[in-house]
């Protein structure tokens, strides 16, 4: 039942937010804080 | 981690993954949280309050990620949804209203059900920022929405793995025909005992994500939350401020049915609700 709320629109993010710009060289850390291992990011997606 | 990738985020090439996860002990959130400051994190991404609610006790200026959160505004994570003001953003989730619809489409899959069950986790609630007060109401108007549709409802609190036996013997003894299972670390924690127990006592289950065991999930589509969140976290790591990117909810939500675990139960599920399911397991 994949359905659009209309209600949430004015929630939507902006997409026309500032352009993203990455340091060239830099390594970015990312933490990530989830419930189990077996139910991460990684496992769902890759 | 493949939608940073699509952004241009790669492991092994310019970003590290510091992933950590309590496996049902909430309070190693503060740990990791710490642990987060120390490793000088740019950015944390959460998969619940109570998590984003440790980082913003250690910090407040470490930007947040998160997803699952049922009302950052009331929970004073964020000043609004549409400018949060502060160092978190991501996407809320629905609550109350997602449990409405979650037992509505139980009713419409097993008519004959009245007596049904709701697994929470009040600690991971006031863990997460809201007041006792919060939780009762939020209890109320859970129970408000089971008896419109002509249900009665049992809260079950599950806040630590270690009351899962009296909760599963609660369940048990107040003759719970149905389950629905909150999205909770507790819960997330203890997923295969929930599911042994529902298929030992034949008891249809609710959860929010799908491809956990159960008989049925009605959520909003996790892939499209990540990939949300990963545009979140490329934003703010190229420069963005968290508190200027407005908190979303959900827009998209399935409906799947495990029906071959309904007919290993002998249960028939109305064809009207199969057409209603995004997904069908037979």
């Amino acid at each position: 039942m994949k359905r659009r709320e209309a209600l949430l629109a004015p929630l939507a993010i902006g997409t026309s937010m500032r352009a993203w710009t990455q340091v060239p060289g830099r390594i970015y850390r990312v933490g990530y804080l989830g419930f189990t291992a077996t139910n991460s990011p990684a496992d769902l997606l890759v | 981690m493949q939608w940073l990738r699509e952004l241009g985020y790669s492991q092994g090439s310019n970003l590290v993954i510091e992933d950590r996860y309590a496996e049902g002990r909430m309070e190693r959130y503060a740990d990791f949280a710490a642990e987060m400051v120390k490793i000088k994190a740019d950015i944390v991404f959460t998969s619940n309050p109570t998590a984003a609610r440790a980082v913003m006790a250690v910090s407040r200026t470490m930007p947040i990620v998160t997803i699952f959160v049922p009302d950052p505004v009331r929970a004073g994570m964020a000043a609004s949804y549409a400018h949060p003001g502060g160092q978190l953003t991501g996407i809320s989730n629905l609550g109350v209203e997602l449990h409405f619809k979650q037992l509505e489409l139980l009713k419409a899959a097993l008519p004959r059900v009245t007596r049904v069950a709701f697994v929470g986790c009040p600690r991971c609630i006031l863990a997460s920022g809201l007041s006792a007060a919060d939780v009762a109401a939020i209890q109320a108007e859970r129970t408000a929405a089971a008896r419109s549709l002509g249900m009665t409802l049992l809260q079950l609190d599950v806040d630590a793995a270690s009351d899962f036996d009296a909760a599963s013997a609660a369940l048990l003894s107040q003759r719970a025909e149905a389950l629905v299972l909150g999205s909770t670390p507790v819960n997330a924690a203890l997923r295969d005992k929930w599911s042994a127990f529902a298929e030992q006592n034949r008891l249809p289950t609710m959860v929010e994500i799908s491809g956990t065991g159960m008989m049925f999930s009605y959520g909003a589509s996790l892939a499209g939350m990540y990939r949300r969140a990963a545009e979140y976290i490329a934003k703010i790591l190229g420069g963005a401020a968290p508190g200027d990117l407005p908190i979303e909810q959900p827009t998209t939500f399935q409906f799947v049915i495990n029906l071959k675990m309904a007919k290993a139960m002998g249960l028939t599920i109305p064809q009207s609700t199969l057409l209603r399911a995004d997904k069908v397991i037979q």
